[in-house]
């Protein structure tokens, strides 16, 4: 289902933007998976992730 | 932790230096441990904090960190023999049957040195249990990654947390039955966690890259190739038609920025930072709940940290 949701955040602006600001329900997405995409949207500028390759 | 390195390091070239007596086996080996040592040691450190975590204090760590570097080099000259697409590395730049045969040799190295860092058989047993186990699940996984038989996402994770989880798991797991402890499921759990998380990270860097380790132009199947591929998308059908062989390499050389753009469009870099986050978060929480890794937190992930050269 997580699948799905990013398929239809990157083609809709609208939707991108609302989800971004933690408006958008998020049906059949696990916390998990929520909390991981909230972060990811929210750190989409910042240069780091957080960790590095453990594997060169 | 960097104080660390140069030990494990010296132990490394110690053993070399103990159990290889041919002059051309010690040159090459001790040729690579260098080429090793300029790039990273996360595996070796990894063992060491664990031992710390888990109240181990002899110095005999350095020598089972050694022992789990030497395993992890051997790893890599095989896979870049088996790759072919590493040509910079200097045991890529040796004959071939002596890179083989030094890669060989490390591995019982790695053996030899483990069993010789307990202090006692029902430990040295047990260590040497769990060794052969991970590193027996490395080589499962290793074997359906080289042969591209990953059909879906379950078989994508079933392969990573063979090949990948595995390593940092033995690396992780050596420092703790060191220390005198029982296999710890929650240090396996989180090792595994981030050891997929990894994985990600290093599939999303192979899958934007154009040269000799693009994921997308050896049609490897990857979390992210495999999103890609079933995109339903008009505008992105090559990818999937390289995929099936339909088009060839000539076809689609040229076509970098036209997959860069798609990677970006169609959300697969997303997807494979959000699932690649989700695990890593995982390992944080885990992490977490274990007392003994509360002081050691912030080192800990310091090592994962580091950049690899």
């Amino acid at each position: 289902m997580l699948k799905e949701t990013i398929r239809q955040l990157v083609s809709s602006t609208e939707k991108m933007s609302m989800a971004m600001g933690g408006q958008l329900q998020l049906a059949g997405v696990s916390a998990a998976e929520q909390k991981a995409l909230l972060g990811e949207l929210n750190n989409k500028n910042k240069k780091s992730s957080g960790y590095a390759y453990v594997w060169s | 932790m960097n104080d660390c390195i140069p030990l494990i390091g010296q132990q490394m070239r110690k053993l070399v230096q103990r159990w290889f007596t041919a002059e051309p086996l010690v040159r090459y080996a001790e040729l690579f441990i260098e080429d090793k040592l300029q790039e990273s040691t996360k595996f070796g450190q990894l063992t060491i904090i664990h031992y710390r975590m888990f109240g181990g204090t002899e110095e005999v760590v350095y020598q089972a960190a050694a022992a789990v570097e030497l395993f992890i080099l051997a790893s890599d000259i095989l896979d870049d023999l088996q790759d072919q697409d590493a040509p910079a590395k200097v045991w890529m730049q040796v004959p071939q049957p002596a890179a083989i045969h030094v890669a060989s040799a490390l591995l019982t190295l790695s053996q030899q040195a483990m069993l010789e860092c307990a202090m006692d058989s029902e430990t040295r047993i047990a260590l040497a249990e769990m060794m052969n186990g991970q590193i027996l699940r490395a080589a499962n996984g290793q074997m359906i990654d080289i042969m591209n038989e990953i059909t879906d996402e379950q078989s994508y994770f079933d392969m990573v947390k063979q090949k990948s989880a595995a390593l940092l798991l033995f690396a992780c797991m050596t420092g703790v039955m060191l220390a005198g402890q029982s296999w710890h499921s929650t240090v396996a759990e989180y090792a595994t966690e981030v050891g997929i998380a990894a994985q990600i990270q290093n599939d999303l860097r192979d899958l934007l890259r154009w040269d000799d380790k693009s994921d997308f132009l050896k049609r490897k199947r990857t979390l992210l190739t495999l999103y890609l591929i079933e995109g339903e998308a008009e505008e992105d059908r090559w990818i999937n038609d390289y995929f099936q062989g339909k088009l060839s390499v000539d076809d689609v050389a040229l076509n970098r920025e036209r997959f860069r753009e798609a990677c970006e469009r169609t959300g697969a870099i997303l997807y494979g930072s959000v699932m690649s986050r989700m695990h890593y978060n995982r390992f944080e929480e885990l992490l977490g709940s274990i007392q003994e890794a509360s002081p050691w937190k912030s080192t800990f992930l310091q090592i994962l940290n580091q950049e690899t050269a």
